[in-house]
């Protein structure tokens, strides 16, 4: 099921912004996503058998120029790995081989894309192609603040006998951090009210993931870690919200086995 | 040429793991290497190349086991005098009296009760003047050495002298020669009741005459034409000496070698050694059965050989000798494998040294006869050639089928720590007309991990796959690069004549250095088939619900 042609288009999003009304009494379940577009790659397992080491899939985000590792799978049988990382409304590639126990790679295959979409511009997914039943996804509130982490390494120190100062600058890149404050519930009376409102942010905050995957709908991408302070119930409305402190932990996407 | 059978899909030498140029042996040092036979044939001899070292008085041994070498079972036997041999300068009891009977002297000689120290008897013993020298036959025929591996013998009197402490040194007689064992020890005899009685002691791990290990028969020969003495060669001042108890102590444990030989080298270079089991017959290998083949040293001290650098194995799997190898716990000269130190009482026992797992990084070829044994090892040096303007290295291979292949392996290194002045060029090219099948591979100094002048195992794709047909074709390495910082492949030959047809593809698969042809020598490159490429891929969008 595609965007455009099945929920998406025709229900609660109605391809918009979520509306979002905390004065409401009861209002539809309108902060949760509820659905995630992922990319769904499929091939013809190879039949090396004894020699076969694994499969290497990679991803590119610039139409091939650069190319990426996402999953090294390493059960021949295997004909599908389904990744939930790439970036929203922007064209995702594709392309893999296999590997024999030599280690002699095959050509790459022919390079295919497709365009997964972000459902609403006020949305943020939390995704993991580890672990993908743990994805999630809300709307946000308020603006979204970008903190440039190599800024605050900057060292300036002033030397005896030299005008001005001397910066120090790290050559390292710290990447990007930030806070979300989300609604993660607007619905008066929802299925398991009170903490248990937070349990699937909180569950994806504490899992073991190597990141958690941020896709925004302009197509942004952190690889981050994130962690959840508090949560808050506004009684009126039964409004739920959190702040999601984010930090950027790397660039380089994770390879799980098999496509776990 | 066969293709590897441990890797099917690749063509080239099967790398060994490099080492070292030169490593020394020494007495506390055993080397091992292990071979999966793959055929089963009687092996007469092995090679061993020795490089330069200090060869007075050296003296080697091969043992060769079918499992992970291992001693076990030790015993000491006390066996004493039955026969006399010699007796110089003393007597067994007044001249003419029953206990001065030649032939019958040795009855004189009380018994060590080791267990109490307390003597056994009230004998005189064998009491003479300076100069004394009495030796005796004894009783090894009637120890059961059957299934056993000699590891000591330990020659022991106990006696003593009239005014100061006795002075009599136990000495070995073989084949008519005298040997003195190096590691004698006396201490004072608290138990006696005569002041100035002392024990003497001294041990052969080996066979002094022959350089080589204690066979069950030099023990029998003790029974024999050959004799265990004491005389006073060492304290040639003192008079009255006598002989109270005299015993030998055989100390052997279950014998886990399958063959075994010795040689003295007397220069650098190659060494044929003779194999034969312990018991003198001819050594058969049988096919599938891993043998290990340890290399060590009788000698104690200043005895250290350079050795050749290494081994390869190109047409059987190799499980011990690179990476994995022995853990030898070794009493040096007796080459018994031991788990525990064992001190014994003034014996002088050898120090024993742990041995961590060592590679054998020199040449052991075992072949049958004067031919080839079907698993010998054809190489025996690494050598580095350099590639630069006007230096370009050449290895041919000859291509079973039609294949693709897309992986390359070489072993390089920089000339210079820092810089290189041009790229490493790797190229597969046809022979029948020189053209280039695949890709060029280009390595560059930004491919080598530090120290660049390191010899390594560089693993690279060719982005064009080369596909070869079943013909000939040779891996090419060039390079613009000035010469001292440009590049070295690496290649392994051999020195021995013997081996021209045992290296990597023979006489048909040779290289080529620096347009010279080189039977015996081949560079250490490997291309590996490429598999099919992944067919059917595709990519369509998919939803997951929450």
């Amino acid at each position: 099921m595609s965007y455009g042609t099945g929920t998406y288009g025709s229900g609660t999003y109605g391809g918009g912004a979520a509306t979002i009304n905390p004065n409401a009494d009861a209002i539809a379940e309108v902060c949760a996503v509820t659905e995630v577009q992922y990319s769904s790659l499929s091939w013809t397992a190879t039949s090396l058998g004894a020699t076969f080491l694994q499969y290497e899939i990679q991803r590119s985000g610039d139409s091939g120029t650069t190319w990426e590792t996402i999953s090294i799978i390493q059960t021949e049988s295997l004909t599908a790995f389904f990744d939930y990382e790439a970036r929203r409304n922007q064209q995702s590639c594709y392309r893999m081989r296999v590997v024999n126990t030599s280690s002699a790679p095959s050509a790459w295959s022919a390079t295919v894309c497709v365009d997964p979409q972000m459902v609403a511009s006020g949305a943020v997914l939390f995704v993991s192609n580890e672990n993908p039943a743990l994805n999630t996804g809300y709307s946000f509130e308020g603006p979204k603040e970008y903190v440039f982490n190599d800024a605050e390494r900057v060292v300036i120190y002033p030397l005896y006998g030299r005008d001005y100062q001397v910066a120090f600058q790290e050559t390292e890149t710290r990447g990007d951090s930030g806070v979300l404050n989300l609604i993660i519930s607007a619905i008066s009376a929802p299925i398991n009210p009170g903490r248990a409102v937070f349990n699937a942010i909180l569950g994806l905050a504490h899992a073991q993931l190597t990141y958690v995957a941020i896709l925004d709908y302009d197509g942004n991408r952190w690889f981050s870690n994130i962690s959840v302070p508090s949560g808050i119930r506004q009684e009126r409305g039964a409004i739920y919200t959190v702040p999601v402190n984010w930090m950027q932990t790397t660039d380089t996407p994770s390879t799980p086995p098999d496509g776990e | 040429m066969p293709p590897n059978p441990n890797s099917p899909t690749t063509l080239g030498l099967e790398f060994p793991v490099l080492s070292q140029p030169a490593t020394f042996l020494s007495d506390s040092t055993p080397y091992c290497m292990s071979i999966v036979a793959t055929a089963s044939e009687t092996i007469t001899n092995v090679r061993v190349k020795l490089g330069e070292g200090n060869f007075a008085g050296a003296a080697l041994v091969v043992d060769v086991y079918n499992a992970e070498p291992s001693s076990t079972g030790f015993r000491t036997d006390l066996v004493y005098p039955n026969a006399d041999d010699t007796l110089t300068g003393g007597s067994g009891g007044p001249s003419g009296s029953p206990q001065d009977t030649p032939g019958l002297r040795y009855q004189n000689i009380d018994f060590w009760d080791t267990s109490n120290d307390t003597i056994v008897g009230s004998s005189a013993g064998i009491f003479g003047n300076l100069p004394f020298n009495y030796a005796a036959q004894f009783a090894t025929n009637t120890l059961s050495l059957t299934g056993r591996r000699i590891e000591k013998v330990l020659l022991r009197w106990f006696g003593g002298h009239t005014v100061a402490e006795g002075a009599l040194t136990p000495y070995f007689r073989i084949n008519g020669n005298f040997y003195t064992p190096t590691n004698i020890q006396h201490s004072a005899v608290a138990f006696a009741a005569q002041n100035f009685w002392t024990v003497r002691a001294g041990s052969f791990s080996f066979n002094p005459d022959l350089n080589r290990p204690w066979t069950i028969t030099d023990i029998q020969d003790f029974d024999g034409t050959d004799a265990l003495g004491a005389n006073n060669a060492h304290i040639p001042s003192q008079p009255g000496v006598s002989i109270k108890c005299f015993e030998a102590q055989v100390t052997s444990c279950v014998e886990t070698r399958v063959a075994t030989g010795s040689f003295v080298p007397s220069v650098a270079g190659w060494q044929t050694v003779s194999l034969l089991t312990p018991t003198g017959g001819a050594f058969a290998i049988t096919s599938g059965t891993t043998y290990y083949y340890v290399l060590r040293s009788l000698q104690t001290t200043n005895q250290q050989f350079n050795l050749a650098t290494l081994r390869v194995d190109p047409t059987s799997p190799v499980t011990c000798g690179f990476g994995e190898h022995l853990v030898l716990l070794s009493d040096s000269q007796a080459g018994t494998v031991v788990d525990t130190v064992d001190e014994e009482e003034a014996t002088g026992t050898q120090a024993v040294t742990l041995e961590t797992r060592r590679p054998l990084r020199h040449a052991i070829v075992p072949r049958p006869s004067l031919g080839n044994a079907v698993d010998a090892q054809p190489y025996s040096l690494l050598t580095a050639e350099a590639v630069e303007t006007g230096s370009t290295m050449i290895q041919e291979i000859t291509s079973p089928g039609v294949r693709s292949y897309s992986l390359l392996k070489v072993v390089v290194a920089q000339q210079h720590e820092d810089i290189t002045s041009g790229s490493l060029l790797v190229k597969i090219k046809r022979r029948s007309d020189n053209v280039q099948i695949g890709s060029t591979v280009t390595i560059t100094n930004a491919d080598i991990i530090a120290p660049p002048t390191r010899a390594r195992v560089l693993q690279t794709t060719l982005s064009t796959p080369a596909s070869l047909t079943a013909q000939q074709y040779y891996v090419e390495f060039s390079s613009t690069a000035s010469p001292g910082t440009g590049w070295y492949v690496y290649s392994l030959s051999d020195e021995d004549t013997t081996y021209d047809n045992r290296t990597f593809g023979g006489a048909t698969d040779i290289a080529t250095v620096d347009g010279v042809d080189d039977t015996k020598k081949d560079f250490l490159v490997t291309i590996s088939e490429a598999p099919s490429a992944v067919a059917g891929f595709a990519a369509t969008v998919g939803v997951q619900q929450l």
